[in-house]
């Protein structure tokens, strides 16, 4: 069974026990954040080894919040996924230039964004 | 508004200014100032005396009225009082010798005609002066005479540009105002020192609110030697309440005799202009803010939309795949939710598509790709569907490769839709054709020299009549809210979204079709090969 702490940045409620439902089976420790600030609050707080980001937050988008994480040179091996409902072509590369380290787009299918998690886990290790 | 006989002449520059400041052209100001001058002022010029009118400058040129030429009053009392002389002169002559014939020698009568002729020798002498002066004085009036007729010149000359000219001196006072620059100086009111100049006449920077500073105004400037070129400032006062925005020079003058500096100041009414710059700009700003809140619009939309949508097929898939374990109906439940879905989210995506094309804020990615290899990726993509409605599809036309510049997802998106309409109306066992070609420019289309691709699509269906061949391309029509036309929009949406992306790269998508059961139709998609000079990325 693998594990990992995953950090879960996402407002919408249903998607976040969308996140529980995919993925808690699996073995991951969850933690849940609402907002841009909370996110960046817990990413140092709990030190996760996963950030799902939803690009599309109110207020602080997932990409900003990616950028203000990465000023912190502490925070580097953290692998960040960036969640994106828009499915825009550039929404790819923009996350990319933010420093996301992957790219899953909504909506979400389970096999999909387990193996994206699976890939980003064992680059850490 | 045509001024009425009795009119004083002194109303016309009232109008004018009036005139200007409702913004009227300098052609309808001319015409409707002509009668009141050909009535008022014929025969004044604005070099005439200072108080010929307010029109006419403040402190500059002679009083002296016109007079008939040939008749020089200056040359009268001169001539007069020399021949008075010359008569005296001779009367005394011829007094004197007849008293010198009848008198005795070394008598007094002798003395008295000597005395005589002394005296008409002197009056003789005072008649030639008187003479020669008499000559001096036509000379300089001739001199007087031509200096006029420049002046007159000169006068109307001043009179007939539109540009504003004014000549002032160090302390201030107008020397000189032309017509269109006494109708923003007055000139009445010269006299107020330079320092005071810019708060007095209201002169403000080209923003029209920031005051000019003293020491800025191209007046003063010039004043101190500067040559000043060309500067847009803004003059409101109570003769041009509305304001008026002006492109002022200005250049130094000798100094007067009297050892003041003087400077003259050139400017031109660019009000028009300046509003025409400002309305373009305004227009472009409100075009570009509608088109950003649009854009903000959609994308926000698209979010919004696709937020629950996520929650949905990510929790029917969850169920279709058995988790948590349901029973075989209940799987098929979730299928259909999750069928159902997948359709929504794509209807979505069109809708969002077409509307992002509609309002003009899509984005085209380009780059250079092979059409052919592109054409095979939606051909292998529609296999399953293909299989499916078990018709086959087949591709023609070029072989190798097809490199085009071009927005390849956007590409082929539109193939897809055009693949996918096809095969929606092929009948079982039919056949639909991919073909390829190349149309190279010559008189196809006149003005754009690129060479174009064509894709075409052909089907074994009913095809699609004639009345019908262009609606199909419409997402919806407008007006058009039956049943019946709202069930069939879905087929349109798919169709309307593949010509708008490949309008939007330069080209077109239309339908050829004789609406024969069984002979189908023709697609065709038509991009030229590159972008060009015509239609540049975006």
């Amino acid at each position: 069974v693998p594990t990992g702490r995953i950090l879960i940045v996402e407002d919408n409620e249903l998607n976040r026990a969308l996140y529980e439902a995919m993925l808690r089976p699996e073995g991951y420790e969850l933690t849940m954040a609402t907002t841009a600030l909370e996110g960046l609050q817990l990413a140092e707080s709990e030190r996760p080894e996963v950030i799902l980001m939803d690009i599309g937050l109110p207020v602080i988008d997932g990409l900003e919040a990616t950028r203000r994480l990465r000023e912190n040179p502490g925070n580097r091996s953290i692998r960040i996924l960036a969640v994106s409902a828009h499915a825009l072509e550039g929404d790819r590369q923009r996350a990319a230039a933010a420093g996301c380290d992957g790219f899953v787009s909504k909506p979400i299918h389970r096999a999909t964004l387990l193996a994206e998690i699976r890939r980003q886990l064992e680059r850490t290790s | 508004m045509s001024p009425s006989p009795s009119r004083s002449p002194y109303e016309a520059p009232k109008i004018a200014t009036r005139v200007q400041e409702f913004g009227l052209e300098d052609a309808e100001r001319r015409s409707l100032l002509r009668p009141a001058q050909v009535e008022g002022s014929a025969g004044r010029n604005a070099l005439a005396g200072p108080r010929s009118g307010p029109q006419a400058p403040h402190g500059y040129g002679s009083s002296a009225p016109a007079r008939p030429w040939g008749l020089d009053p200056m040359i009268g009392p001169t001539a007069r009082s020399g021949i008075t002389a010359l008569l005296t002169g001779g009367l005394l002559l011829v007094l004197s010798g007849t008293l010198w014939a009848l008198s005795p020698a070394s008598s007094v009568g002798r003395l008295v005609a000597i005395g005589g002729v002394a005296g008409a020798a002197i009056v003789a002498t005072l008649t030639y002066l008187s003479l020669l002066l008499a000559s001096r004085n036509r000379e300089r009036s001739s001199l007087t005479a031509s200096n006029r007729a420049q002046d007159a010149l000169l006068d109307s000359l001043l009179n007939a540009v539109d540009a504003g000219i004014l000549v002032a001196d160090g302390g201030g006072e107008i020397l000189l105002a032309n017509p269109s620059a006494a109708r923003l100086f007055d000139p009445a009111s010269g006299g107020v020192p330079i320092r005071e100049w810019s708060r007095a006449y209201g002169v403000f920077q080209a923003d029209g609110v920031t005051p000019c500073r003293p020491e800025d105004l191209p007046l003063a400037r010039a004043l101190e030697g500067e040559f000043v070129d060309s500067e847009d400032l803004f003059v409101r006062n109570p003769q041009a309440l509305g304001g008026r925005w002006v492109a002022m020079s200005a250049k130094p003058l000798p100094l007067s005799p009297a050892g003041t500096a003087r400077a003259v100041v050139v400017f031109h009414d660019i009000t028009a202009r300046r509003l025409a710059g400002d309305l373009a700009e305004a227009a472009r700003l409100s075009s570009e803010a509608a088109s950003q809140a649009k854009e903000e619009f959609l994308a926000r939309m698209s979010h919004d939309l696709r937020t629950p949508m996520n929650a949905i097929i990510g929790f029917a898939s969850l169920l279709a795949e058995g988790e948590p374990a349901l029973s075989a109906e209940q799987a098929r439940y979730a299928e259909y939710i999750l069928s159902a879905g997948d359709e929504l989210l794509t209807k979505i995506g069109n809708v969002l598509d077409l509307s992002n094309a509609a309002a003009g804020v899509t984005r085209l990615d380009y780059h250079s790709f092979d059409l052919i290899q592109a054409l095979g990726d939606v051909r292998r993509s529609f296999q399953p569907v293909a299989e499916r409605f078990s018709v086959a599809v087949r591709f023609t036309g070029e072989t190798g490769a097809c490199v085009i510049t071009a927005d390849e997802l956007r590409i082929k998106r539109s193939l897809a839709e055009l693949l996918a309409n096809a095969l929606k109306f092929s009948p079982r066992g039919g056949q639909v054709t991919l073909r390829l070609s190349r149309r190279e420019p010559v008189g196809e289309s006149p003005g754009d020299d690129r060479t174009r691709i064509r894709v075409t699509v052909e089907d074994q269906g009913n095809g699609v009549a004639e009345q019908d061949q262009e609606r199909i391309f419409r997402g919806f029509e407008p007006g058009d809210t039956s049943y019946a036309s709202l069930a069939q929009g879905g087929m349109g949406v798919g169709l309307a979204l593949a010509r708008s992306f490949v309008e939007l790269h330069g080209g077109w998508v239309w339908l050829e079709s004789e609406g024969v059961a069984g002979r189908g139709s023709r697609v065709h998609l038509e991009i030229p090969e590159s972008p060009g000079s015509t239609v540049g990325p975006h």
